[in-house]
């Protein structure tokens, strides 16, 4: 074993660890952002699919639906948690309202945005008489 | 003394370039994951409109298949082109078919960049409404 020899392998595992190194780090990344967006994935899930079912099965919320009217029967069963914004707009040439749910997915990510349109019909909300 | 460094160097680099493909391809996974909900938000979204368009006088035309609806006396004083195409905040829509059967009928509606996807729904006295969500 030669000084030259020890020298070379020296620098090639020392090279071979700092990209290892590099690219352990790019792996650390790229997992935290991918649980990040799952666990964005499933909560705008939950939201939009509780807030499907929820107001199918509430009568009171008649065929005419008002986004206050939603918040109030809404905030009780479905909290909005830190990280988590769920918004109302009214949409009177669809008929509906639009449900929007924005997810945190990370940091330096954008937020994970899902929207939904939900009208009353739609919902079997409606009567014949009111339809 | 070099070849072990050679091997252990193969090793290190080997190990994690698996680990970061396998990295890459869950993300990839969930991102497709968004795709795919995003579209199915958009179909569900066209769904809705067209039930809240179809009560009233067009809830007459679910009893009957979309190709037979321009026919004049089938429902008098229903509106056709209500059903066969709307558009809400950038979400354009346009009806391939509607297929009673019964009680229920397949709704099958073409977005654009989204291409055609088909949904169950219930025929009421009230219109078409959208099946339990599950």
């Amino acid at each position: 074993m030669t000084l030259s020899e020890v020298l070379v392998s020296a620098v090639i595992l020392a090279i071979s660890t700092q990209t290892s190194l590099h690219s352990w780090s790019r792996i650390t990344a790229t997992s935290q952002r991918q649980t990040a967006l799952q666990r964005a994935l499933l909560q705008a899930d939950q939201q939009l699919l509780a807030a499907r079912r929820l107001l199918r099965r509430s009568p009171a919320a008649g065929c005419a639906l008002s986004p206050e009217h939603l918040d109030q029967q809404l905030a009780p069963l479905l909290p909005q948690t830190p990280g988590l914004q769920r918004s109302w707009q009214q949409d009177p040439l669809a008929g509906g309202l639009w449900l929007r749910v924005a997810v945190e997915a990370g940091a330096d990510q954008p937020p994970l945005q899902r929207r939904l349109l939900l009208t009353a019909a739609g919902l079997g909300l409606c009567s014949p008489a009111q339809a | 003394m070099l070849p072990l460094a050679l091997s252990g160097s193969a090793l290190l680099l080997l190990s994690s370039l698996s680990l970061q493909t396998l990295a890459m391809h869950q993300l990839q996974r969930s991102r497709h994951r968004l795709e795919r909900v995003s579209r199915a938000d958009a179909f569900l979204s066209a769904a809705m409109q067209f039930a809240q368009r179809s009560g009233a006088a067009q809830a007459c035309l679910l009893q009957w298949p979309s190709q037979q609806w321009d026919q004049p006396l089938l429902c008098p004083g229903a509106d056709p082109l209500l059903l066969q195409a709307g558009s809400a905040e950038g979400l354009q829509w346009s009806l391939e078919a509607w297929q009673p059967q019964g009680h229920r009928g397949q709704l099958t509606l073409r977005l654009p960049q989204r291409g055609v996807a088909t949904l169950p729904l219930a025929i009421t006295a009230a219109g078409a409404q959208l099946q339990e969500a599950v």
